[in-house]
């Protein structure tokens, strides 16, 4: 397996397709999710013809999970040491899933000579309220993990995989500081998005929960096209992965390549 | 200046099957630990998903390992050429002989 030490943490990588002129690092979901949904759908059909990053965010799937360090800074922060790490100077497409959203968002802020475009799907992004209520939905996760129903679904349920995505989120949820970090996110407005320029891609479930989010983005965001799935709500990485993909190629397909950076 | 000279009998495609499986065997020892599988029969028609119940990410570091064993084999196309359902139904013989046709 691939590890990779970066800001203190061992990260599990993977890269997929070294010829590509352009590199794409994708960044998964929170708490249930690591980088496989990734894998299984998309970041294969784009290793074809780009250089692909995959990794494990902190905590999740065969990462390192500390106790501490959960702010969206601690994962910008990661995706720096990480991208240095693995020698990557140049800009660098940025294609995250819900919370990956977010953090390629923050990251795009915060280092915007780093990142070439963005490809954001069902991207989150912190709104008045949205830290209470991750937390609050994690919380209830965390107290739902002992409730009959649950109980009665994970008995019948009894597999190795099942039982271990119950225990590493528990774990998470219950003993690491994820829960306090999300709630002191501080909101993003109109101000704090306008200023990404790059070429952005967004993809949103006609019923998504955070559809919204999607609306803005394409209204903030001073170049973003947004594609609306129909009949489809937050999980179209899994359930439409084939619009998806397809959306997602042919936009990268137009992109230009980046100039190496230095 | 071949003529005369006996060439060693090819691996048959059933050696080479054989010897897919051993190794497929070998890096799932290594990405889920023997401890588990010893209780689970690997053979060609063993489901990853239902009777391995193999994480996905750890499905991933399962790929990652055989491509470090076969570096002529294009995983990345035949993982980009599957749909979902069909990575999660996998069968260990399907990523058995897809390996042992690229190799012969």
């Amino acid at each position: 397996m691939s590890w990779v030490n970066a800001n203190g943490l061992r990260f599990h990588v993977q890269q997929l397709g070294s010829t590509g002129d352009k590199t794409v690092i994708f960044l998964h979901g929170l708490v249930m999710d690591n980088m496989s949904s990734w894998y299984y759908t998309v970041a294969n059909a784009v290793a074809r013809n780009e250089r692909v990053v995959l990794y494990d965010l902190r905590g999740h799937g065969l990462s390192e999970r500390p106790r501490s360090g959960y702010t969206v800074e601690d994962s910008v922060e990661d995706l720096r040491c990480l991208l240095d790490a693995l020698e990557i100077d140049q800009p660098v497409y940025l294609a995250g899933n819900s919370y990956g959203g977010l953090v390629s968002l923050a990251f795009t802020r915060k280092f915007p000579e780093r990142v070439a475009g963005l490809i954001l799907v069902e991207a989150h992004f912190p709104v008045e309220g949205w830290g209470e209520k991750v937390a609050g939905t994690l919380e209830v996760g965390g107290v739902w993990i002992d409730k009959p129903t649950i109980i009665a679904w994970r008995e019948e349920n009894d597999q190795r995989h099942h039982r271990r995505r119950f225990a590493a989120a528990e774990d998470f949820i219950m003993k690491t500081s994820l829960i306090s970090d999300l709630r002191n996110v501080p909101p993003y407005d109109e101000s704090d998005l306008c200023t990404i320029t790059c070429p952005a891609l967004a993809i949103y479930g006609e019923h998504s929960d955070v559809i919204e989010r999607g609306q803005e983005l394409a209204s903030w965001l001073p170049n973003c096209r947004l594609e609306i799935l129909p009949d489809a709500a937050h999980s179209i990485l899994m359930d439409r992965s084939k619009e998806v993909r397809a959306y997602l190629l042919e936009w990268l397909a137009k992109q230009p390549q980046p100039e190496t950076g230095g | 200046m071949s003529v005369g000279v006996s060439i060693p009998e090819a691996e048959t495609s059933a050696d080479r099957i054989q010897s897919v499986l051993e190794t497929v065997r070998t890096v799932l020892m290594d990405v889920i630990g023997e401890d588990y599988l010893t209780d689970v029969e690997i053979t060609l028609d063993t489901t990853f998903e239902s009777d391995v119940e193999i994480e996905s990410v750890e499905f991933v570091a399962l790929a990652e390992g055989l491509q470090e064993r076969y570096p002529e084999v294009d995983f990345v196309t035949w993982v980009a050429d599957m749909e979902v359902h069909e990575l999660m139904n996998l069968r260990v013989g399907q990523l058995v002989e897809f390996i042992a046709r690229c190799l012969g």
